[in-house]
């Protein structure tokens, strides 16, 4: 069976902490996904710049363009709005984390009850 | 350099968004980026491919959705109506022979006598299915197009074939068992004669060259297509045998004239398909899939129009409230906006050729 698909959706929630988290000082987009990967947080160009577009959009981040070595590029930056917004995520994000690793410890507690009760595992 | 700027207006001619030109900047300096100094054809193509096709770099930054069936599911979307194609002969074939067995018309025993009655009926119910089938595939693909997630809806059409179903049948008489099936790898191919891995191992400079020249070969095709187009318009297309029932003579007349219409358009492109598929294949899958997209949009929006939308509505409500009125005269109207629909499509892509061509030169 292929999970692709929920790993995907699990992803889709996080990538705005990802990627707000790093735009805190002025980055350009290809720098963005470098840190990103490096980081071991895996995105594409394809996905990262119309996101960046979109949120630039939203006036969630800003842009400006710079000349760098006779060639313009565009460096983004969180706006004010942006900040707050990434102060809320990254709160609820640790309230999910802390609920789920709740969840989680539960699943394991029964597992090895199971164990104990049945002598096979689950 | 100029395999670069090809790709970037490739990307360019792609993007429907405002502020183009922040999009192409940061494309261009993620280009440069990778790159890292060297500048060989060899560094810029593999770039390049990494980058992908322009037009899905594209697509991904249009938000709303411009195509009827875009890039993303097109090659999906010629699967599926190779396979209508396949199905809807095989359910024509078998209506020809119920009809032959159980109607005067089309029957083996009028074919001597009546040989073109016969022969009209048997290719009208061959050409109507697949019609349907064309109509009913480039609809549901227009659904999948505007959903979220299309890939799912996609991958349950290009599981019907016949590999699948031979598995189905004989795991239905028990001669195979699931696990041995999940087992089997599951390779995708599709029927377009083309792979992503062509794609990737010829994007080279050769490519965009080879791919305007061949634009400038469709622009010379669509025109001469587009004249023929007229001129059988413009006769009176009269066939003794083609009214079955006499009653329906009008509508049979503007099936005639669709199917000729529709006859010279796949006679054409099936022709550009195989002078591609001889000369360039490995060079420009794209232009290909663009290509047949074009006509095949042009096919589906006519027909459905014509055939199946306007002309019955119109017959009807003439019949009801004007019935002496000529109805030859609103056929011949009819047939004008299907030409002029078919005008302005062609001149909107010869001009969006015209204009690639001068970008490129």
């Amino acid at each position: 069976m292929d999970y692709q698909h929920h790993f995907t959706e699990l992803k889709r929630g996080t990538i705005l902490i990802a990627v707000l988290s790093q735009l805190t000082k002025p980055t350009y987009g290809y720098d963005l996904v470098r840190i990103l990967n490096e980081n071991g947080y895996e995105i594409e160009q394809n996905t990262l710049y119309p996101l960046l577009r979109r949120l630039e959009k939203q006036q969630i981040i800003k842009s400006e363009l710079k000349m760098i070595s006779n060639r313009e590029r565009k460096y983004y930056h969180i706006s004010a709005e942006g900040n707050k917004l990434l102060t809320d995520l990254i709160e609820k994000w640790q309230q999910t984390n802390e609920v789920l690793t709740t969840l989680i410890s539960i699943k394991e507690s029964n597992e090895t009850n199971w164990f104990i009760f049945t002598g096979s595992k689950k | 350099m100029k395999l670069i700027d090809l790709y970037l207006q490739e990307v360019k001619s792609n993007l429907y968004m405002e502020n183009k030109k922040a999009i192409l900047v940061e494309i261009s300096d993620t280009i440069y980026e990778q790159l890292e100094g060297d500048l060989s054809i060899e560094n810029v193509s593999s770039v390049l491919n990494q980058m992908g096709d322009p037009r899905l770099v594209a697509n991904n930054y249009n938000t709303t959705k411009k195509y009827l069936i875009g890039p993303d599911i097109f090659d999906s979307y010629l699967y599926a109506l190779i396979l209508g194609s396949k199905l809807a002969f095989i359910i024509s074939l078998l209506i020809v022979l119920m009809l032959s067995v159980t109607t005067t018309f089309a029957s083996i025993f009028v074919a001597g006598v009546q040989p073109l009655l016969a022969i009209n009926t048997v290719l009208q119910i061959i050409i109507d299915w697949q019609l349907f089938s064309l109509v009913g595939m480039t609809i549901l693909y227009v659904v999948f197009e505007r959903l979220d997630n299309p890939q799912e809806y996609i991958q349950s059409v290009e599981d019907i074939n016949f590999e699948n179903a031979k598995k189905l049948l004989l795991k239905a008489i028990g001669k195979i068992d699931e696990a041995a099936q999940n087992a089997e790898s599951k390779e995708k191919t599709y029927e377009t004669g083309f792979s992503e891995t062509d794609f990737e191992e010829n994007s080279n400079q050769y490519q965009y060259q080879y791919r305007r020249k061949t634009s400038i070969f469709g622009f010379i095709i669509k025109v001469i297509g587009a004249a023929l187009i007229i001129a059988f318009y413009s006769f009176q297309l009269n066939i003794p045998d083609a009214g079955i029932n006499n009653q329906y003579i009008l509508n049979q007349d503007l099936r005639t004239v669709i199917v000729y219409y529709l006859a010279i358009l796949l006679i054409f492109n099936f022709l550009i398909l195989i002078f591609k598929l001889i000369y360039g294949r490995m060079n420009m899958p794209v232009t290909i899939v663009d290509y047949i997209k074009d006509c095949f949009e042009l096919i589906a929006f006519t027909t459905l129009t014509l055939t199946y939308g306007l002309f019955p509505i119109f017959t009807n409500f003439l019949n009801a409230n004007y019935p002496t009125l000529d109805k030859q005269l609103i056929l011949q109207i009819m047939i004008g906006v299907g030409l002029v629909i078919n005008t302005i499509v062609m001149t909107k892509n010869i001009i969006y050729l015209g204009n690639k061509n001068s970008r490129n030169n």
